[in-house]
């Protein structure tokens, strides 16, 4: 009887386990900061689910960077000899986020139907990002940006006009027009657990100090080949950083690339003096995780794994046998 | 002397242990997403980790858990070698 009654208690453990993330689901999050300044341009954005924030309408196509990466100009091939290459020099020690410069902005992300997941803003200051929903940092390992794999993520830029940024840049044949402050002859980059994910530059002489878009993840992740795995449900926390230079391909009408592997330190010395912003942090993939299968092996492993432990590891008495029990005469 | 004698079951322990750990370190890793891939390195030791201590409470299960009763009633002296002792007690 003491047995099953220990068989019982042990499906409750797992039991538990697997469901409390399903019964700890929250109810809908209000937003605490208006984001609704930055959104002065788009047709239908409206709050559709409640939360406060904007829910995806339409925007129009823009223009990508003269030097920014096609998409897909790297094969699967590349990108994985960029993650096993480039991991070493990689920080894993930062549980928080970084963001320096004089950079700042404010990023939605929308789940596959349109509707706003999760959103912080950086108001170009010192102080850390902020999650626009709980007012505390942003991007940390604790409070990750929280992104759905299959859906969208909108970004609104901008950098405060600063004297140390350059008022026009140095490629030859290209009008630069009225001197004003912002990025010139830029270079930027993008990775994702050490490896370049994305990077592009432009002379900007339009002098642009202000930027909006779009990142289809859906369709990215869609689109890569990963045999069984479905990145579109992928579930998991990654960290990812950028950085962005003043004038890095000041003269070079190729656009000078940044180093895949960077960390703070390597931006600063490559800045050399100029204006830049580099931040870093985590983002939580929200997915719905791993193929059922792949959870139900698992979960047969750990049932048999903690029934196993329970019940045919534990020490055993046995009687000593007769035969080898004193007798009375000896 | 006690009439009982403990008999340990190390390996089996590592064993379930390990089942344990692997599970755990998928459940921990890919459905509740409790530990961040920052690089492929990191997540790898992570991940040994994991199963190790899996391993160890496997084994420490095996000598610290409090210690299964006999199955069965112990069993009565022969009749054959009750008879064998008797002459020496007389």
């Amino acid at each position: 009887m003491a047995r099953y009654r220990r068989a019982f208690a042990a499906a409750l453990i797992i039991l538990g386990v697997a469901a409390a993330p399903a019964l700890a689901q929250e109810e809908t999050e209000q937003a605490v900061i208006d984001v609704g300044p930055f959104i002065t341009r788009g047709e239908g954005f409206v709050d559709l689910n409640g939360d406060g924030i904007p829910d995806l309408g339409e925007l129009d196509e823009g223009f990508a960077g003269i030097w920014d990466d096609n998409v897909g100009a790297q094969t699967p091939e590349e990108f994985a000899a960029l993650v096993t290459d480039r991991i070493p020099a990689f920080d894993t020690t930062g549980d928080a986020s970084v963001l320096v410069g004089a950079c700042g902005g404010l990023a939605i992300s929308y789940d596959d139907m349109g509707m706003s997941v999760d959103a912080m803003i950086d108001n170009g200051d010192s102080n850390p990002l902020i999650d626009v929903f709980t007012g505390d940092q942003a991007m940390t390992s604790g409070n990750p940006f929280r992104v759905d794999p299959a859906g969208v993520v909108a970004y609104w830029g901008f950098t405060r006009d600063l004297p140390n940024f350059s008022v026009e840049g140095e490629i030859a044949g290209v009008n630069y027009q009225e001197p004003a402050p912002s990025f010139h002859d830029h270079s930027w980059t993008v990775a994702v657990m050490g490896a370049s994910a994305d990077r592009g530059g432009d002379p900007n002489q339009r002098d642009k100090n202000r930027n909006a878009g779009l990142v289809f993840l859906g369709e990215i992740f869609g689109d890569l080949d990963t045999g069984p795995i479905d990145l579109t449900e992928l579930r998991a926390n990654v960290k990812a950083k950028g950085a962005i230079i003043d004038l890095y391909a000041e003269g070079d009408p190729a656009g000078r690339r940044l180093p895949d592997d960077f960390d703070l330190a390597l931006i600063e010395a490559e800045a050399d003096g100029k204006e830049f912003c580099f931040g870093e942090g985590w983002v939580e993939f929200i997915g719905s995780g791993p193929p059922i299968g792949a959870t139900a092996l698992a979960g047969i492993l750990a049932a048999a794994g903690f029934a196993g432990l329970l019940f045919n590891v534990r020490p055993a008495q046995t009687w000593r046998s007769p035969t080898s029990m004193p007798t009375l005469g000896s | 002397m006690p009439d009982t004698k403990l008999k340990r079951h190390p390996v089996r322990g590592a064993l379930f242990g390990l089942m344990l750990g692997i599970s755990a370190a998928y459940f921990l890793y890919f459905q509740f997403a409790v530990f961040g891939f920052d690089t492929v390195g990191g997540v790898l030791t992570r991940f040994v980790i994991i199963i190790l201590v899996g391993v160890v409470v496997g084994v420490a299960w095996a000598y610290l858990a409090p210690a299964k009763q006999p199955k069965e009633p112990r069993e009565s002296t022969p009749p054959a070698a009750v008879a064998q002792e008797s002459p020496d007690e007389a």
